[in-house]
């Protein structure tokens, strides 16, 4: 069967009213889950499984995966709106997109973020489509090492995030690192910080860091204002992105996408690494780098269209090896197990309508989260109209129930009151909280990477460069490092030059 | 002396105490070699780099000179009071959300919230603060299912 | 008289129960092993007990979390939890600040166990059990071998095997089973002791060497048991369901029959065989006989190795 055999298979399979049904459900439970700040695509996953019990195998994937993706859809929503990242992957939308927002481009923010993230989706499930099985390869060719070097190439890239002063946010950086140790060290057992409380055995949790340093401090420091007028100005000019926007944010919403999905393969957290090197490359690659922070589209574009590439690319690991790239994934592959299938190399094989069913069902998945997405970005701004007297409760209302409803735990929600108190006084003092955020999310995978090279390598720390993948990411951190002191060192012989030559006149 | 430059220096302090805490706790656990890492070994040197970088940033505040005027801390007189009241409200959401269930907290919370902060008029406040809980309610327990907690009133 | 009273009593509490919907508290995250058996057991357990089962989910510290708080929870057999064996043994051990003893519980039913097989990567040298002895004997230190967590019921495998065959092997720890599987598939370490449904979905990619079932699993028939090799070796992780001690006898009972009745059905068995799982049907005494054995058998290695010993 050829490729054009498969696609008519996955049509017939997807175009039935039971699927496209479900199609529906899913993209619709997931964009709402993923506008509630807190609560994930795991809750919703979890709630729907047992409806999918008594349908097909296909339908329930459908369903399962239209709720993953469209978790990505809505996440970006309230990060522009009110500056609360929906997951990790959103922290980065809240640079410039809040921004955006606050200078009354709400709704071109919105709208290139939906655009954006059907474009990258759209790509990612070509992606999937074509060269599903050498991605997988490349996927498997990650080992410890490698993921270390990643990462610690990614710490670095997040000092070029920083807005303001590099020396505070690298300061953040590091605090966020040194708040990733507190828990149950995976390798040796140990509990470090944990103070006798069991529920921070797993660490800090991400969920409860960003509701407090972004949703729950963010309120704070509005609140402080004695008259809010708007939160956002007036006159929202217009809603959907205009010609400029759209011709600003066409290579980065390419960049991003590739970017994105071939990351998105990598098991791990990638929808959060793709979206801020998306975010790092467009500032590199812009011609007005300071800008970034206040405002640019493409600091929106990028970052948006990569992340949802991300999700595309983590189906690629659960299809071609049954291995789920995280957690989320994770659920769907239990889900294959409920129904009796078997994960592997031979699912694509052994169950094509499976497979090309659930593809087709992304690319009309896609489509359908753009059409609902489109015109809620009216009703979104009218949202932002509501006087903030009122919707300050209601948005820390929604922080409290998303921190609650993870694990039902008073000391997470604890967590997040100090954070917030945190990060007001953060703001107060003008550091930044993205740095702290991502480290906190890479930081003990990046440590876990790297206590096991070293276990599996005997202690041998030139694993790091024998691995070709790893090699090459080293080499990337050390110029990354290096570069912002070349053009100093340029102006310095430039100067000394101009001295020599002055004297020599 | 400028705003910015004592801003920095308590700022500096306070990383300056955290990175040092975080490098004497790792003390308590093995910190290990370069060649095999224990559980102390990223605690104990991000400690020490973050009080190093404070050090620097302390530093700095001496050697530039900024001249901006200082401003107090918070930009209204009493801008403070509703800091707190909304932390205290948050918390005490917290404190007894097993108690009273989570219809009622939620109710009380926007009632308190909408009248105290930037009070709008009783007849407003109840309203919101009514549709608030029960749509929550709605949505939350009702359309998706979460397991919030039930007060002692059963609800 | 008092015969024919006392049997009316008796009927009476035994219908009285259950009442109301069951909560399922799941240790793990939604997809995970746990999930599954409950998921395939739910429909036949709802028709049994008449009521709904709700499954409810409390994943953290690796299962301490929900078992801390199913120690502490109303034991009127309303609530009932998974489990895995060996976490609730070594975990009160091994673990501090966890709120829960081994015998805060009573376990109404195993119902499945996933052996815990050796796998080693597609081009290692060593094709055999034995080869790979030989091997790590040669190169003792060297040879590595991943699994999920310390004092876990891979670790503990890999600790067996090693005091079986005397070898050194390099146990390297890992969080999550799928880091392990991509570990072992992209070749990034030599060998893995890991559950066997790894095993059986990754068999192509892998050289799968033992397993450690009594007899051959129908899903790796030609991969033979450590016991074919003569090793008396049978890890692997036991599930089930649990209560806390104190629910009274007669809910017990009436819980383990619903179990039983449901883990006997053959599309059960079935259903839990294509996952790559092994069926039990345990009752209530076999499983704390089981319950016992294991414990005999971790404490041995426990002292063996002197593991209570603060270690790195």
């Amino acid at each position: 069967m050829d490729l054009t055999n498969y696609i008519l298979l996955g049509v017939q399979t997807l175009f039935t009213p039971t699927n496209i049904l479900f199609c529906f459900i899913g993209v619709v439970m997931g964009t709402l889950v993923g506008v509630l700040p807190g609560l994930g695509p795991t809750a919703a996953i979890a709630l729907l499984l047992p409806n999918t019990f008594h349908v097909s195998p296909v339908s329930a994937i459908i369903m399962l995966a239209g709720i993953y993706y469209g978790a990505m859809y809505g996440g970006s929503t309230t990060s522009i709106l009110v500056n609360i990242p929906g997951e990790a992957a959103s922290v980065i939308t809240c640079l410039d997109g809040y921004k955006m927002a606050q200078q009354g481009r709400a709704g071109p923010a919105l709208g290139i973020a939906a655009f954006g993230s059907f474009i990258a989706g759209t790509i990612s499930v070509l992606g999937l489509m074509l060269v599903a099985p050498p991605l997988a390869k490349f996927a498997l060719a990650f080992g410890p090492a490698e993921y270390f070097s990643l990462m610690l190439m990614g710490i670095v890239i997040l000092i070029y995030l920083a807005a303001g002063s590099m020396l505070k946010a690298l300061m953040m950086g590091i605090f966020g690192l040194l708040l990733g140790t507190i828990g149950m060290d995976a390798i040796s057992g140990t509990q470090r910080l944990t103070f006798g409380i069991l529920e921070l055995c797993d660490g800090v949790g991400f969920i409860p860091a960003i509701m407090g340093l972004f949703g729950v401090a963010e309120v704070i420091a509005n609140v402080e204002q004695a008259i809010r007028t708007d939160v956002i100005t007036t006159k929202v000019k217009n809603l959907l992105p205009n010609l400029k926007d759209w011709k600003d944010s066409f290579w980065p919403i390419i960049r991003g996408s590739f970017l994105g999905f071939f990351i998105g393969v990598l098991p791990g957290p990638a929808p959060v690494i793709s979206s801020f090197s998306s975010y790092a490359i467009e500032k590199k690659l812009s011609k007005t780098p300071e800008k970034f922070g206040t405002g640019m589209i493409q600091g929106v574009a990028g970052p948006e269209s990569a992340n949802n590439a991300a999700t595309g690319g983590a189906f690629i690991p659960l299809f071609t090896l049954g291995i789920p790239a995280n957690s989320v994934i994770a659920v769907l592959l239990g889900a294959f197990m409920i129904h009796g299938i078997q994960p592997g190399p031979m699912l694509i094989s052994k169950y094509p309508q499976l497979f090309w069913g659930t593809v087709m069902s992304m690319y009309l998945g896609n489509a359908m989260l753009l059409i609902l997405n489109l015109p809620l970005i009216g009703l979104w701004v009218q949202v932002l109209k509501v006087p903030y007297p009122i919707l300050f409760p209601l948005i820390l209302l929604f922080c409290l129930v998303g921190v609650f409803s993870l694990n039902f735990s008073q000391v997470e929600v604890a967590l997040m009151i100090g954070f917030g108190v945190f990060g007001y006084l953060a703001r107060k003092f003008q550091f930044e909280m993205a740095p702290l955020v991502l480290a906190l999310v890479i930081g003990p995978m990046m440590e876990n990477s790297l206590r096991l090279s070293l276990i599996i390598s005997q202690g041998s720390p030139w694993i790091f460069i024998q691995h070709p993948i790893s090699a090459a990411f080293i080499f990337i951190t050390l110029v990354l490092l290096i570069s912002p002191l070349v053009p100093w060192i340029g102006r310095r012989r430039k100067k000394l030059r101009e001295k020599v030559e002055g004297e020599q006149i | 002396m400028g705003k910015v430059q004592n801003q920095n220096r308590i700022a500096a302090l306070f990383f300056l105490f955290t990175g040092l805490f975080f490098a004497l706790y790792a003390r308590t656990v093995e910190i290990g070699t370069f060649t095999e890492p224990g559980p102390g070994f990223m605690p104990f040197f991000g400690g020490l780099i973050l009080a190093g970088m404070s050090i620097a940033l302390l530093f700095g505040t001496f050697i530039r000179k900024m001249t901006e005027l200082g401003s107090s801390f918070f930009p209204q007189k009493d801008s403070w009071k509703r800091v707190v009241a909304v932390f205290l409200a948050l918390i005490v959401y917290n404190l007894v959300l097993h108690h009273l269930g989570f219809t009622l907290t939620t109710f009380f919370f926007i009632f308190f919230l909408v009248k105290f902060i930037f009070p709008q008029s009783l007849k407003r406040t109840l309203m919101v603060a009514i549709l608030s809980a029960l749509g929550a309610r709605l949505l939350f327990i009702s359309f998706l299912e979460t397991q919030l907690p039930k007060g002692f009133l059963g609800f | 008289m008092l015969a024919i009273l006392s049997i009316f009593t008796m009927d009476a509490t035994a219908l009285d129960f259950p009442k109301g919907p069951i909560n399922y508290w799941n240790p793990f995250n939604p997809g995970g092993e746990v999930d599954i058996a409950a998921r395939a057991m739910q429909p036949y357990l709802e028709k049994n007990l008449g009521v709904p089962l709700v499954v409810n989910y409390f994943p953290g510290a690796g299962g301490a979390l929900c078992w801390s708080k199913l120690s502490a929870a109303k034991p009127d057999g309303y609530t009932v939890g998974g489990f895995s064996i060996p976490h609730i043994i070594l975990q009160p051990m091994f673990m501090k600040d966890v709120a829960f003893k081994t015998d805060d519980f009573v376990i109404i039913t195993i119902v499945e166990y996933t052996p815990i097989g050796l796998a080693v990567k597609k081009d290692f040298k060593a094709n055999s059990v034995k080869e790979f002895i030989e091997y790590a004997r040669a190169n003792p230190g060297k040879v590595n071998c991943g699994g999920v967590g310390k004092f876990s019921g891979h670790h503990f495998a890999t600790l067996q095997f090693m005091k079986l065959t005397g070898v050194n092997l390099n146990y390297a720890t890992f969080t999550g089973t799928s880091q392990v599987q991509t570990a072992i598939l992209g070749g990034h370490i030599d060998a893995a002791f890991t559950n066997s449904t790894v095993l059986v979905t990754s068999r192509d990619q892998i050289k799968v060497l033992a397993v450690g079932s009594p007899e051959r699993m129908s899903q790796l028939s030609d991969v033979s048991t450590f016991k074919e090799l003569g090793m008396e070796f049978y890890p692997r992780i036991a599930r089930g369901v649990m209560v806390p001690k104190a629910v009274p006898q007669e809910i017990q009972a009436r819980l383990e029959k619903a179990f039983l009745d449901t883990i006997s059905k053959a599309e059960f068995k079935v259903k839990m065989e294509q996952a790559g799982f092994v069926p039990q049907v345990m009752g209530i005494a076999e499983s704390q006989k089981y319950l016992d054995a294991e414990t005999k058998l971790l404490n041995k290695l426990i002292q063996d190795y002197n593991l209570l010993q603060p270690t790195k």
